[in-house]
């Protein structure tokens, strides 16, 4: 076990070879961080990684980072569209920064699109920052009172249906 | 600033007001209030600056207000104190943290290679 080479391998494989000798290892038990207990604060996004196609409704407190493809309505605290992240449809949520192609409704409080961001759609934002290069498309909308993720008025209505509400030409590619 | 860069430069300066159509093939430079039509290689609106009307240039820094209509073929720069309500139609679009865009946006073909103006 020992003679691995470790540096070899992939991220998740050293983990798992962690978990398995922590306890004969004391100093790799070092590297790990003690897990967080406190259930809903836990800042770890969770990645939908590239290569990955979610088709579908998110909906959490938590924080979404997107490197493949989401087709379908976000609703959550914070997104991340990486460089080889795409969603399509709605996203709701308080902080959006976009690397990389979005298709669709947002709504949020901060947004910031990078430099290779690609955004096609309608954009409701209370404050927003854009580097030079992203390429906007469609229409951008201040929002006036501090925009909540979950406006009052809409009641069960939340998340409107993923069929319906998804954008036509979808996978629009460069 | 040196004479050959003065060329073709409009100032508005702040507490003026204009009324129609501004053309030059240098910079203008809107602290003050216009309505109207402007033109410029390069335009840039301060803080103080209000534009109102269709804009049309090469390069813009928006600093201070812009209603209705601005068209800039390369590079637009909005600035934290920048608003721009309207359509806008650019090249290159960069916005600081602050800066706001209420309306359309479409992005035109690149105007890539030539160095503008010159």
């Amino acid at each position: 076990m020992f003679s691995r080479n470790r540096n070899d391998k992939p991220l998740d494989e050293v983990e798992a070879a962690l978990d398995d000798n922590v306890a004969s290892v004391p100093a790799l038990g070092l590297l790990r961080r003690p897990e967080p207990r406190s259930g809903a604060a836990v800042n770890k996004p969770s990645i939908i990684s590239a290569g990955f196609e979610l088709v579908g409704d998110l909906v959490s407190t938590g924080v979404v980072q997107v490197e493949g493809t989401v087709r379908g309505n976000l609703r959550l605290s914070a997104v991340t569209i990486g460089t080889t992240g795409e969603v399509v449809g709605t996203i709701e949520c308080r902080t959006l920064h976009i690397k990389g192609r979005f298709h669709g409704q947002a709504s949020c409080e901060e947004l910031t699109l990078s430099a290779d961001a690609s955004v096609e759609g309608t954009l409701t934002y209370l404050q927003m920052s854009a580097q030079r290069g992203a390429r906007i498309k469609g229409e951008l909308i201040k929002s006036q009172a501090v925009a909540s993720p979950a406006p009052p008025t809409d009641g069960d209505a939340m998340l409107p249906d993923t069929e319906a509400s998804l954008p036509e030409h979808a996978g629009t590619k460069d | 600033m040196p004479e050959s860069q003065q060329k073709g430069t409009v100032i508005i300066g702040e507490g003026v007001v204009i009324k129609g159509e501004i053309t030059t093939v240098g910079n203008a430079l809107i602290l003050g209030e216009v309505e109207g039509e402007v033109h410029a290689r390069e335009i840039t609106v301060g803080e103080t600056g209000r534009l109102k009307g269709r804009v049309f240039a090469d390069v813009a820094h928006v600093h201070g207000i812009i209603h209705e209509n601005l068209k800039v073929n390369s590079s637009l720069l909005l600035g934290k104190s920048g608003r721009i309500f309207g359509a806008v139609e650019y090249a290159e679009i960069e916005i600081e943290r602050g800066g706001e865009i209420v309306g359309t946006l479409s992005q035109s073909t690149p105007a890539n290679g030539t160095k503008l103006g010159g």
